[in-house]
């Protein structure tokens, strides 16, 4: 005789009410995380709303907005800057040697690896003759970071203080008029005559155009 | 203990376990190429090989780990024709472990902040601000990935075990017991 099949025991189960009451209950809990990725953006449009309204016309924002040709091929336009010894001191008096200008800001970890690039080529570029002047961006870009002794000290390590790298902060308009956009790392190679031959980022990355830079200055 | 009963379910093919696998390697590859962008200006190649430390490293096999099984588990879970849960969650944990790399030390936020009108002054008070940020506290953004995608996973073995219908004594028994073979018929 035929046997009935048993129906299995294990059946599927409609969810009950309170399984969908908790999954109901759970649901904004699975947003919580995309909110969390929106307020990021919130926050950065925040950011671009409150400065407009709260930013006045200064002087130096005027002189700002007046365009400085800062580009390969131009004249490097004179800027003033302030020495890690203090001293007040301007681009045109490395008028004569080739110079790597390096606009950074100290809380960027490009930056820091760009130093220990740099430091590690050091001698070379010392040999060519290039005078590397590495100088922290008006007001650190926004953010508080490490003094700019405290990051020489800690990144540039024996090379600081070297007579060829000297280190210091950008003035205002310096800052505004070489790096207009306010990116936090920024360096222009400029040649013995004053015109600028590279403008670029990370030299832990670009050192290859750095040295070559160096190499044509030392032929030169 | 859960997830141990989602994955046989859903490694028991040969099918997913190198579809999981090769998920594993294509993320690890993104993140250990991308995580150290920081350290280049958001250059990417050989060169971001060079700046993995032991903390990037951590990061990058933990997270393409996650992001595997979680990928995997969805993927078995849609196979079986029930609803996929945490997708937002996982595209989310990919995005917020990506933002420090891109965002902070590249010209993306000053370009950005740029095309909306900024002026130099308000980008000089700003670029720092937004990129400071993530430069700082590139490490809680990791770890908020890495806990976004242990929550996406949870979600998936949750969803595999309730879309199978099971009690948990139900489980052992199939897990352990005779009846294995007649529930799978």
């Amino acid at each position: 005789m035929a046997r009935k099949p048993k129906k299995s025991s294990v059946s599927r189960k409609k969810p009950s009410g309170r399984q969908q009451r908790a999954g109901r209950s759970r649901r904004p809990l699975y947003y919580g995380a995309g909110l969390l990725a929106l307020a990021l953006v919130a926050f950065a449009v925040y950011g671009l709303i409150i400065p407009k309204s709260s930013t006045g016309s200064t002087p130096d924002a005027v002189s700002a907005n007046k365009t400085v040709a800062v580009k390969v091929g131009a004249p490097a336009p004179d800027m003033t800057f302030k020495s890690s010894n203090g001293a007040e001191r301007r681009l045109s008096e490395f008028r004569g040697q080739p110079v790597m200008l390096w606009l950074f800001a100290t809380w960027c970890p490009t930056c820091q690896a760009g130093t220990t690039a740099v430091v590690q080529n050091f001698e070379r570029l010392r040999d060519s003759g290039v005078q590397i002047i590495q100088l922290e961006l008006y007001n650190n870009l926004g953010y508080a970071g490490p003094s700019v002794e405290e990051f020489a000290r800690r990144y540039a390590g024996s090379t600081y203080p070297s007579a060829g790298w000297i280190w210091g902060q950008a003035s205002q308009q310096g800052s505004y008029t070489y790096d207009p956009k306010g990116y936090p790392d920024i360096y222009f190679l400029i040649d013995k005559d004053g015109i600028i031959r590279a403008i670029n980022g990370a030299p832990n990355v670009t050192m290859k155009q750095i040295l070559a830079f160096a190499q044509r200055a030392a032929g030169q | 203990m859960n997830l141990f009963v989602a994955l046989g379910l859903a490694l028991r093919s040969w099918g997913h376990r190198y579809l999981a696998l090769g998920l594993f390697l294509v993320a690890l590859t993104l993140y250990l190429f991308t995580l150290p962008a920081a350290y280049t200006g958001g250059a990417i190649g050989l060169i971001s090989l060079r700046y993995l430390n032991a903390e990037l490293l951590f990061f990058s096999v933990a997270l393409a780990g996650l992001l595997s099984l979680v990928l995997t588990l969805n993927i078995y879970a849609f196979r079986a024709s029930s609803a996929r849960q945490g997708r937002s969650l996982s595209l989310g944990a990919v995005l917020s472990s990506l933002l420090p790399s891109s965002v902070c030390c590249t010209s993306l936020v000053p370009s950005l902040l740029a095309a909306f009108g900024a002026s130099t002054p308000q980008i000089f008070g700003l670029t720092g601000r937004i990129q400071g940020i993530f430069a700082y506290y590139e490490p809680l953004f990791l770890a908020f990935s890495l806990i976004l995608l242990l929550f996406a996973l949870h979600l998936a073995v949750r969803n595999i075990l309730r879309s199978c219908s099971l009690t948990h004594t139900e489980r052992s028994v199939v897990s352990s017991g005779p009846q294995a073979e007649e529930i799978k018929r």
